[in-house]
C-alpha cells in the first residue's frame, strides 16, 4: 500500500510501524506463550498465567522432555526420515517435472491432469489400503514406511514442471545440437538454474516430512522409532496435567521448522509466491 | 509414430518412471482399493462382501415415514414439525458433518483470505523491515499443527486461558466507560472449545491463523507484480485510493485471488487434524468435519466400507465445487 | 544416440533405487529380539509382545519394571516379555490398525466396554480352552462382576487387569475453608445422600472466586453414574434398546442437568477427555468423581489435602466398576505362552505391585493383593474404593451393538446438549433413543 504513495510523512511511517508490530505480535503471541510457559512450573501456570516468567526459569522441563520422554531420540529419527524424503522428493520431482515440461510423449497432458487431481483426495481415503501394503512389504514399524511411499509428490512435480517451462528453449536446443543427452541436459544445465526451485521444494518437503502426524501415528509402533509428532502426542497423554512439559515438547517440535524456514526464507517465500502467481 | 517420436516417448517414460511408480503403487492402487471398499461392508477384519450402492444410499438417502407424520400431527405438532418427521435422513450425522465443513470453509474464507489480502496490501511497501514482518506472519504456517493445536488448547481454556483473561480485561476496561453512559456490558466467559456455539469458531480461528501467512505471501507477490504505471495513470486521472483498489488492484490480481480460493477451499474441505487433536468432534458434534466423521466411522467403529464411501463423496464434493469455481472464474478473473 | 540417453537414464533409475534402499536401511536399532528362535533342543525361546495403557508416566515406569521382572521369572518356561508401550492418545486407533494388519501385540489391554466389539469381529482369542486345560486356574479367583461380563455364550474373552470403582475425590482444604460438612463424616453417619451432596456443592460454590463445588469429565462414566444412581439404566434389560427414556434415567439426568444449569455448582464440563481433572488439580473444584487411576497424578501434583468418599446415595446406592481385560490376539503365534503371560500379569503378586503404586484395585481377590492396595496412601482412607465394589455396576461390553456408534455417536452428543443447557432432558433423551434404537442387534 505504501508502495503506491509517493510521499510518506514520518507520522504515517510511525503509525504504520506501530500497526504492523502490534499485528505481528498478536500473530506470534501463541509462540511467546508457548516459550514462557515451558519455563514455568505447573502451579504457576494456573496461578498467574499472564505473567511472562515464573520464579525461576525451569530449563529442566526441557531435560525431562529430551531424556525421560526420549524426545531427543525422536528428533534424530525424524531428522533422518526427513532428509531421505527431501532428497527423494527433489530427485523424483525434477525428473518427472522435466519429463512433463520438455519431453513429448503420448498421454502427457492427461497424465499430468490426473497428477494434479490427486491433491484433491484426502489422505484418510488411502490410509488403510496403504497400511495393508506396508504390512505385506514388511515395512511396518520401519522407516521405509515413512519414506518410500512419500517420495512421489504431485505438487513437487508440478513445481518443477512450471519452473522448467520458464527456461528458454534455445538453451536446450543448443545443447542437443552439441550432442548432449537429456540426462546431461537435466543435471548439467537445468539443475544449476533451478536452485531457487530446489530450495523451495526442499523446504516444502522438509516441512511436510517433519510435521507429518497421522501416518506415523498409525505406521510406527515401537517407541524407539517414533517421530516428533508422536512424541508430542505422548507427552500430551502422559503429562496432560502439566502444561509446562507439554509446551516444552511443542517448542522442540516447532523450533527446527522455524529455524529452517528463517534460513531458507529468501528462496522459500519467493518460490511459493512464484508458483502462486504463475497459476 | 516415427522412430524419433518413439524414442522421445520412451525417454519420457523413463524419466517419469520413479515418480510414476510411486504414483501407481502408493496412490493409484490404494485408491482403487478404497473405491472397491466403498461398495462393500468391509469392517477391517473380515473379508469384504459386496453390497452395491448401500453405503451411498445410507449417506445421502432419506426415510419416508407417513406413520410418524400422522402421529406427530395427532400429538399436536405444527405442520412444519410434522413434516420433519415425514422425511428424515438416513444418517443425520453425515449432514451435520457436511454442514460443519461448509461453515468451516466459509469461516476460513472470511477470517483468512480477506485479512491475508489486507496484510499483503499493508506489507506492499518499500519501507525497511518488511521481510521481517513477512517472516513473522509466516511462522504459524511452518509450525506443526500438533504443536500449535496444543498451545491453542491452553489459550482457549475457559477459566485460565489467556484469551478469556485478556477479553475480561478489555470488557472491564470498556465497562468503566459504558457505565458512565448508563449501561453495563455483559460479563463474557466464552466457553470456546467447550461451548457448542463457539467451538467451530475456535477451530476456524486456529486454522485461519495457521494459514494467513501462506495466503499473504502469495498475495504480496501478486501485488508486487502490478505495474506502477497503472497507478500513476490512475492518480493522474484523479482516482481515489478506493477506486484504485477496486478498479486496478483487485482485477490485476484476480487470477491470484482465484488460485487462493481454489486451494484454500480444497484444503479446508479436508480438515481433520484440528478436530482430531482438540475436540474429537464435540461438543455435541459441533466440530465434526466430514473427514473426521469418516475417520470415526471407518477407523474407530470398524465400518470401513461406509467410511470409504464417505471419502469418495468428499472427493465428489471437492471436485464439483472446484469445477464450479473454474466456471465462474471466466466472469471475473482477468488474464493477460 | 539412443544408447547414450538410455544408459544415463537407466543409471539414474538404478541410482534412485539404490538411494532409496540405502535411505530405507534405517540405522536405528530395532528394539528387543526377533520372534521365535527354534532351537533343536527342548526349549524354544519365545518373545511375547504385550501392551497396556498407563494413564501417566509413573504408571508407565511401573509396567516396564514388571515386564522386566516377569521376563526373568518366566525365563524358565522359555518366555521373554517385550513391553510395547503405545501413547494414550489414539491408543485404540493404533490397536485397530494393528489388528487389521494382523500384527497386534500378543497380549494387550483394552477398555472393558470395547471387549465385545473386538470379540464380535473375531480378532481376539477365546481363552476358555486354556482355562479348561489349566488345572491351577480358577475363574472364581477374580471378582465376579468383570468375569461375568467377560464371558458370553460359553466363551471367555480375557482376564481383567484390575478394577477401579468410581469414587468422589474431594478437596479437604476447600471444605475447611468454607466450613462445609466433611463428606466422609456424612457418609459415616449414613447421611451422604444426594440432597446433602447438592447442598454441600452449593455451599462450596463461590463464583466470584472461581470456586465450584463440583466438576466432572464428560464421558459415560460420570454421566452414566447419574443414571444408575437413580435406578435407571443406559440400556434395557437384555441390552437391545436404549434405556435413557426410562423415567428413572430421566430423573438422574435431570438431577445432573440441575447441578450444571440450575444450581450452577459446576463449570461446563470439558470435551470428552480429562480437562476436568486439570481444574480439580488446580484446587478450584470441591468434588470430582473419578476412578482410582487419578490417584498417582494426585499424589504427584495436588497441592492441597484431599480424600475420597463413596458416591452419594440418590436412592440407589450405585457406582461404576471400571475394568479392562488383557486379551489375546487371535493371530498370536504363541497362544500357549501368551496365556501364561496373561495369567502372570493378573497374578496376585503382580497386581500387588501395581496396587502399591496406587493405580488400580487388584482384580484378584487374594488378600495380599487387597492389603497392598489398602496400604497405598494417600488417600488415607482407601476403603471407599473397595466398598464400592460390592454394589457396583460393572462396565458393560455391548455384545449386541457397537459401543462407539451407540454411546459415543448417539448418546454423547445429546448428553452434551443437556450439560451445556442447549436441550431439555426430555428432548435430548428422545433424540438419543431415536438415534440409538435402530443400531442395536435385535435377537
Amino acid at each position: 500500500m505504501l508502495g503506491q504513495i509517493e510521499r510518506v510523512t514520518t507520522f504515517q511511517k510511525i503509525i504504520y510501524y506501530i500497526l504492523m508490530t502490534v499485528l505481528a505480535l498478536i500473530v506470534i503471541y501463541p509462540f511467546i506463550f508457548m516459550l514462557t510457559t515451558s519455563l514455568k512450573d505447573s502451579p504457576e501456570v494456573f496461578a498467574s498465567i499472564l505473567k511472562p516468567f515464573g520464579e525461576q526459569l525451569r530449563f529442566e522441563n526441557y531435560l525431562i522432555v529430551l531424556r525421560t520422554v526420549n524426545m531427543g531420540r525422536y528428533m534424530l529419527n525424524t531428522a533422518f526420515v526427513t532428509i531421505c524424503v527431501v532428497i527423494g522428493q527433489i530427485f523424483t520431482s525434477m525428473m518427472g517435472g522435466y519429463a512433463f515440461a520438455r519431453i513429448n510423449f503420448p498421454g502427457r497432458e492427461l497424465l499430468f491432469r490426473i497428477y494434479l487431481g490427486t491433491i484433491m483426495i484426502p489422505f484418510v481415503v488411502i490410509m488403510i489400503p496403504i497400511y495393508k501394503m506396508m504390512q505385506v512389504f514388511s515395512w511396518l514399524d520401519k522407516f521405509q514406511a515413512l519414506i518410500i511411499p512419500w517420495v512421489f509428490t504431485a505438487a513437487g512435480t508440478f513445481l518443477f514442471r512450471q519452473f522448467f517451462k520458464s527456461i528458454p528453449q534455445d538453451l536446450e536446443e543448443a545443447a542437443i545440437i552439441d550432442g548432449a543427452s537429456r540426462w546431461t541436459i537435466l543435471w548439467r544445465i537445468f539443475a544449476p538454474l533451478s536452485v531457487p526451485a530446489m530450495a523451495t521444494q526442499a523446504t516444502i518437503s522438509f516441512l511436510y516430512a517433519w510435521n507429518s502426524f497421522i501416518w506415523p501415528l498409525v505406521a510406527i509402533q515401537s517407541k524407539t522409532n517414533y517421530v516428533v509428532t508422536q512424541g508430542l502426542a505422548d507427552i500430551q497423554g502422559g503429562y496432560h496435567a502439566s502444561p509446562p512439559i507439554i509446551m516444552a515438547g511443542a517448542t522442540l517440535v516447532i523450533l527446527p521448522t522455524v529455524l529452517v524456514f528463517l534460513l531458507a526464507q529468501r528462496y522459500f517465500v519467493e518460490g511459493v509466491a512464484t508458483t502462486g502467481m504463475k497459476n | 509414430m516415427s522412430a524419433k517420436q518413439r524414442r522421445e516417448a520412451f525417454e519420457g517414460f523413463l524419466f517419469l518412471l520413479p515418480n510414476f511408480l510411486g504414483f501407481l503403487i502408493f496412490f493409484a492402487v490404494p485408491l482403487a482399493l478404497s473405491f472397491y471398499y466403498s461398495f462393500t461392508d468391509y469392517n477391517l477384519f473380515q473379508p469384504p462382501n459386496f453390497i452395491g450402492l448401500q453405503n451411498y444410499i445410507t449417506a445421502l438417502g432419506f426415510n419416508f415415514d407417513p406413520e410418524a407424520y400422522r402421529l406427530a400431527l395427532a400429538q399436536g405438532s405444527s405442520i412444519f414439525a410434522a413434516l420433519g418427521e415425514l422425511v428424515t435422513p438416513k444418517d443425520p450425522t453425515f449432514w451435520i458433518a457436511l454442514g460443519n465443513t461448509f461453515k468451516y470453509a466459509i469461516g476460513v474464507l472470511i477470517l483468512c483470505i480477506m485479512p491475508s489480502f489486507f496484510l499483503a496490501w499493508l506489507l506492499n511497501s518499500s519501507l525497511p523491515g518488511m521481510a521481517i514482518y513477512r517472516g513473522l506472519f509466516y511462522i504459524p504456517v511452518v509450525a506443526s499443527i500438533v504443536g500449535s493445536a496444543l498451545v491453542w488448547f491452553w489459550i482457549y481454556n475457559r477459566d485460565s486461558g489467556v484469551l478469556n483473561i485478556a477479553l475480561a480485561y478489555v470488557i472491564n476496561g470498556l465497562s468503566n466507560i459504558t457505565q458512565n453512559l448508563g449501561f453495563t456490558l455483559p460479563e463474557p466467559i466464552i466457553g470456546w472449545l467447550v461451548d457448542s456455539n463457539y467451538s467451530l469458531l475456535s477451530l476456524i480461528i486456529l486454522t485461519s491463523w495457521a494459514t494467513i501467512g501462506y495466503d499473504m505471501v502469495i498475495f504480496l507477490a501478486a501485488l508486487q507484480g502490478i505495474p506502477r504505471h497503472l497507478y500513476e495513470a490512475a492518480t493522474v486521472d484523479g482516482a481515489t485510493r478506493w477506486q484504485s483498489l477496486f478498479k486496478i488492484t483487485i482485477p490485476m490480481i484476480s487470477a491470484t485471488i482465484f488460485f487462493i480460493l481454489v486451494t484454500n477451499t480444497i484444503a479446508v474441505l479436508q480438515i481433520f487434524s484440528e478436530p482430531y487433536i482438540m475436540t474429537q468432534g464435540g461438543p455435541a458434534n459441533s466440530t465434526l468435519t466430514i473427514v473426521y466423521y469418516l475417520y470415526q466411522k471407518g477407523f474407530q467403529r470398524f465400518q470401513m466400507g461406509y467410511g470409504s464411501s464417505l471419502a469418495w463423496l468428499v472427493f465428489a464434493i471437492i471436485f464439483i465445487i472446484t469445477t464450479l469455481q473454474f466456471r465462474v472464474a471466466n466472469r471475473w478473473v482477468y488474464e493477460e | 544416440m539412443i544408447k547414450k540417453n538410455l544408459q544415463f537414464v537407466l543409471a539414474a533409475v538404478l541410482i534412485a533405487v539404490f538411494l532409496l534402499a540405502a535411505c530405507a536401511q534405517q540405522p536405528a536399532e530395532q528394539p528387543a529380539a526377533p520372534a521365535a528362535t527354534e532351537a533343536p533342543a527342548a526349549m524354544e525361546e519365545v518373545t511375547i509382545r504385550w501392551r497396556t495403557r498407563p494413564d501417566n508416566q509413573q504408571e508407565q515406569d511401573v509396567y516396564q519394571k514388571i515386564s522386566d521382572e516377569l521376563s526373568a521369572q518366566l525365563a524358565s518356561q522359555g518366555i521373554k516379555l517385550q513391553y510395547d508401550p503405545a501413547p494414550v492418545t489414539g491408543y485404540l486407533d493404533k490397536l485397530t490398525t494393528e489388528f487389521s494388519a494382523g500384527n497386534a501385540p500378543d497380549v494387550v489391554w483394552i477398555p472393558g466396554a470395547s471387549t465385545a466389539d473386538y470379540a464380535n469381529l473375531g480378532v481376539i482369542a477365546d481363552l476358555m480352552p486354556y482355562v479348561n486345560a489349566d488345572p491351577d486356574f480358577k475363574i472364581s479367583d477374580y471378582y465376579d462382576a468383570p468375569m461375568n461380563e467377560l464371558q458370553n455364550n460359553g466363551k471367555l474373552w480375557g482376564l481383567p487387569r484390575d478394577i477401579s470403582t468410581l469414587v468422589m475425590y474431594y478437596n479437604k482444604d476447600l471444605f475447611e475453608k468454607y466450613g462445609v460438612d466433611d463428606p466422609a463424616e456424612l457418609a459415616a453417619n449414613g447421611q451422604w445422600t444426594c440432597e446433602n451432596f447438592e447442598r454441600v456443592a452449593q455451599e462450596l460454590t463461590h463464583e466470584d472466586e472461581k470456586i465450584y463445588g463440583f466438576s466432572m469429565s464428560n464421558w459415560w462414566g460420570p454421566w452414566g453414574w447419574f443414571i444408575y444412581s437413580h435406578g435407571g439404566n443406559m440400556f434395557n434389560a437384555d441390552r437391545t434398546a436404549c434405556g435413557l427414556a426410562d423415567p428413572n434415567s430421566i430423573n438422574g439426568l435431570q438431577f445432573m442437568s440441575d447441578l450444571f444449569n440450575a444450581d450452577k455448582v459446576a463449570p461446563p464440563p470439558g470435551i470428552e477427555g480429562g480437562v476436568g481433572e486439570t481444574e480439580f488439580l488446580s484446587g478450584s473444584i470441591g468434588m470430582f468423581p473419578n476412578g482410582r487411576w487419578m490417584t498417582p497424578g494426585m499424589r504427584e501434583n495436588a497441592q492441597f489435602n484431599w480424600g475420597v468418599v463413596e458416591m452419594p446415595n440418590c436412592g440407589q446406592q450405585s457406582t461404576w466398576l471400571f475394568w479392562g481385560p488383557y486379551v489375546m490376539s487371535a493371530k498370536s503365534e504363541h497362544p500357549e505362552q501368551a496365556w501364561a503371560v496373561i495369567k502372570a500379569l493378573t497374578s496376585p503378586e503382580v497386581q500387588a505391585q501395581v496396587a502399591a503404586l496406587g493405580t488400580n484395585i487388584p482384580s484378584n481377590k487374594d488378600q495380599a493383593a487387597v492389603d497392598a492396595f489398602l496400604n497405598s496412601k494417600p488417600p488415607d482412607d482407601n476403603q471407599p474404593f473397595i466398598a464400592g465394589a460390592a454394589y457396583a455396576q460393572a462396565e458393560i461390553p455391548l455384545y449386541t451393538g457397537n459401543w462407539g456408534d451407540i454411546v459415543n455417536g448417539q448418546y454423547q452428543p445429546n448428553i452434551d446438549n443437556i450439560l451445556y443447557g442447549k436441550a431439555s432432558v426430555a428432548d435430548a433423551v428422545k433424540a438419543a433413543c431415536e438415534g440409538a434404537d435402530p443400531l442395536f442387534k435385535k435377537p
